[in-house]
């Protein structure tokens, strides 16, 4: 039997909020490069920690992404 | 007339907020940061703004087309007198290096000029118990809140100083909205509100209200939420 697909809770603030589906194993990178989602200029979280772009995703995970804001 | 704040005793009272505030920036966050306080009953609060109001400023901040030309804390203060009855202390001037005491709000529009800030008045600086650096773009806010003599909350807080050509790039993050203003300015009221009362302040705060997010976090925790 195939592995289940992983279900990710991907929130993009100031943009989006979508749950993807990933086969097991897929890094934070894949996650991100299949949901077209630029990484510049941003802060990158899985649940709730600071995250590199190699760090596994699993399932039921979420996937968020800060913009660094400037403004005031 | 006196002002009656009966209706807020339980969540803090008047005698808690007696701590001098100064708030760099009357602006997007600022001035409505400075009305909520205003109007929460900080007395000694003093703001500081070195610019003129402008015409894209009316949608965004605290400002009418009638207070067109005029320096940003001069109408800021003479909106709150007449909305409290007690006028801020301010200057039409970039807050000037060195310590402040109290809670020290920073709420300026570039990362460079909360970089100067923070090596000219606040970093490991006694008097300066509670720094508050409320930031955004679009519809996104951040807001920060350290002790500026803790070396973990320096460190944090030092993480966080990007330069500004680090930030966001999407001209979405670059726009300001009226409404993402006022609630950044009331959770920075809130923050001085906690610390009056001496809840648990320090740590971040992120909102969103596109997708209508808000996560928080204490210093070196994770986000909840």
């Amino acid at each position: 039997m195939a592995d289940r697909e992983a279900l990710v809770r991907v929130v993009v603030l100031g943009r989006s909020v979508r749950r993807l589906a990933f086969r097991p194993g897929a890094t934070l990178r894949d996650v991100l490069d299949d949901a077209a989602i630029d990484t510049a200029g941003r802060d990158l979280h899985v649940n709730g920690r600071p995250a590199d772009l190699n760090a596994v995703i699993g399932d039921g995970d979420l996937v968020t992404v800060i913009p660094r804001v400037r403004g005031g | 007339m006196t002002t009656d704040y009966w209706r807020q005793d339980e969540l803090v009272r008047q005698d808690q907020l007696d701590v001098p505030i100064t708030l760099a920036g009357a602006g997007g966050i600022g001035s409505p940061a400075a009305l909520a306080l205003a109007k929460l009953g900080c007395r000694r609060l003093t703001v500081f703004d070195p610019d003129l109001v402008e015409p894209h400023n009316v949608p965004n901040q605290l400002y009418g087309p009638a207070d067109l030309g005029r320096p940003k804390v001069e109408a800021l203060a003479e909106l709150i007198e007449r909305l409290t009855g007690h006028r801020p202390e301010s200057a039409a001037a970039v807050l000037p290096p060195g310590a402040h005491q109290g809670v020290l709000i920073v709420a300026v529009d570039s990362m460079a000029a909360r970089s100067g800030i923070w090596q000219a008045s606040a970093r490991y600086q006694p008097a300066v118990q509670l720094l508050i650096d409320a930031r955004m773009g679009g519809e996104v806010g951040r807001l920060l809140a350290i002790s500026p003599t803790d070396p973990d909350d320096v460190a944090f807080y030092e993480s966080t100083l990007h330069d500004d050509a680090d930030a966001d790039p999407e001209p979405c993050f670059d726009q300001s909205v009226g409404y993402a203003t006022l609630v950044l300015g009331g959770l920075v009221a809130a923050a001085v509100k906690r610390f009056a009362t001496g809840e648990p302040t320090r740590g971040e705060t992120v909102i969103d209200l596109a997708t209508l997010t808000l996560l928080t976090r204490t210093i070196g925790g994770t986000f909840d939420g």
